[in-house]
């Protein structure tokens, strides 16, 4: 087995000891609970305040969403071999 | 996300602009010299057959292609014809995302049917107003190019493909380069840090002030951007502030720059060799060279390269100061050509990490004082002020990364 496995298993080891020492958490969820409050709360806003997030998270306020280059990196659901399976259209390359 | 995913092909070796900052040809490499001119037929048609090896052993469903340079338009469009026709009829079962990174200034009406016709997505690179953009992205004969990219720009609207990408200039105020941008009427656009490393600072750093408390000129220029936006009811997609507040809320995305993924990205050159995302060559001469090729390697042998074993894994592997920092899971200690230093290697913290500290935890105070107080309250979440993080970082760290992993990110050290 390549060393990457390793690598990724110290990097989990590392997250998780990480909330024992940090003071500040930036992160607003960390959970599917959580996830689930966020985005409810931000797509029934009504406030101006709340209109870029709620634009991010596929509300109003974006001229075209999910349309440029270097925004396709939504989730697309598929059939195929016997089964469906899922993938995400990832773009790590973020020059374009 | 394990797999290689967004394959950069180097279809043109050469460009048509001499863009002073370009990390191709005006930034520490020249290995450009040695390549052919442009891309064969016959290197797309065996990297077609391997990338179907590739995929049937990773399970990998999707891939994005990216024509690229150089200029990728100088490869001329019978050559992107038939290498759509190889990619879709060789690679079996695979959903592709075509895209193309240009200067735009061949741009024809021409073109983009054609674009539109193989599905090929286009960005396309431009510096803000005429003044800005003409004095970096220039012709060869020191020409600005301005006048055809915005000509290209328009032309790409009635084709709905204009998007742009742009280097942020500290030289234009915020305000000015939001307002070129809104008047060019594109949906979205892209903005990205210098290319630049510990030991070849972009320009507006003062060395001795690197990551100090006061001296975060990219964060202030990014925030003055972040709040005209956030206050713009009709505005375009900035697709680095999304991905920021994508990650401050939790969702698993990133790139180069950002997030905790894996970096799977690869570039092929135009004489078939595999490498690392050409970015990190602004670091040293050859930085990224190495013995693969495809026309005698597989595609799987890219794992076995030490410079991209750390570029995949950069955003876990990192150094110390990452480690504690309540940033870390948002930044993941940013992109790996911004880590480097000729003594340290990769073990360093980002040229960028103040300006990211204080960029994303003004989005993530903004967010929160947007929420309602008991969402917030049922959340657990407070705002985390940048000069409490930065004092929070100054502390010893009590964790620290893993021998091999310090011994891999410094072995790029130039000094013995």
């Amino acid at each position: 087995m390549r060393g990457d496995c390793h690598v990724l298993t110290d990097g989990i080891y590392f997250i998780n000891l990480k909330f024992f020492f940090m003071k500040k958490r930036v992160k607003l969820v960390s959970n599917l609970e959580h996830k689930s409050i966020l985005k409810e709360t931000i797509q029934s806003s009504g406030t101006e305040k709340m209109d870029l997030y709620k634009a991010v998270f596929g509300g109003k306020g974006i001229t075209n969403p999910g349309t440029g280059i270097g925004l396709d990196n939504c989730n697309v659901a598929i059939e195929g071999g016997g089964g469906s399976a899922a993938y995400s259209k990832y773009d790590p390359f973020l020059r374009v | 996300m394990e797999n290689i995913v967004s394959f950069v092909l180097k279809v043109a070796s050469r460009c048509n602009l001499n863009c002073s900052y370009c990390y191709m040809y005006n930034l520490g490499d020249k290995t450009y010299l040695s390549q052919p001119k442009f891309m064969s037929m016959e290197t797309i048609t065996v990297f077609a057959q391997k990338l179907h090896t590739y995929c049937q052993e990773k399970k990998a469903r999707y891939v994005q292609i990216v024509f690229h340079g150089g200029e990728p338009m100088l490869w001329g469009k019978e050559n992107y014809k038939q290498s759509i026709e190889i990619f879709t009829t060789v690679v079996k079962d695979v959903d592709f995302g075509f895209a193309m990174q240009t200067n735009g200034v061949s741009l024809t009406h021409d073109w983009y049917k054609l674009l539109k016709e193989l599905n090929i997505r286009v960005g396309i690179s431009m510096d803000g107003p005429k003044e800005h953009h003409d004095r970096y992205r220039v012709f060869h004969n020191g020409k600005g190019s301005y006048e055809k990219v915005v000509k290209a720009i328009e032309l790409g609207k009635q084709y709905g493909m204009s998007n742009i990408l742009s280097v942020v200039n500290l030289n234009i105020s915020p305000s000015e380069f939001y307002q070129e941008v809104k008047n060019l009427g594109v949906p979205s656009f892209n903005l990205l840090l210098p290319d630049g490393h510990y030991d070849n600072l972009p320009d507006s750093f003062e060395k001795l002030k690197v990551n100090t408390l006061h001296h975060t000129p990219y964060a202030d220029w990014l925030i003055e951007i972040f709040e005209i936006w956030k206050t713009d009811s009709d505005r375009p997609m900035i697709r680095f502030f999304r991905t920021l507040i994508e990650l401050i809320m939790g969702e698993q995305t990133g790139d180069q720059m950002v997030g905790r993924l894996t970096n799977g990205v690869a570039v092929l050159e135009t004489n078939g060799a595999l490498e690392v995302s050409d970015s990190i060559r602004a670091c040293y001469e050859g930085i990224t060279r190495n013995d693969l090729n495809i026309h005698t390697h597989s595609i799987d042998d890219l794992y076995n390269d030490p410079l991209f074993d750390v570029f995949f894994h950069s955003h876990n592997m990192v150094n110390d100061t990452c480690l504690t920092c309540p940033i870390y899971d948002i930044c993941g200690g940013g992109f790996l050509g911004n880590r480097y230093s000729n003594e340290e290697g990769f073990d360093n913290p980002t040229i960028y990490c103040h300006d990211m500290i204080k960029l994303v935890s003004h989005i993530q105070n903004d967010i929160v004082n947007s929420l309602p107080d008991e969402v917030c309250a049922s959340l657990d979440a407070k705002e985390a002020h940048y000069e409490e993080i930065v004092e929070e970082l100054k502390e010893i760290s009590l964790i620290k990364a893993h021998d091999e992993i310090k011994n891999k990110l410094k072995s790029f050290s130039l000094v013995c």
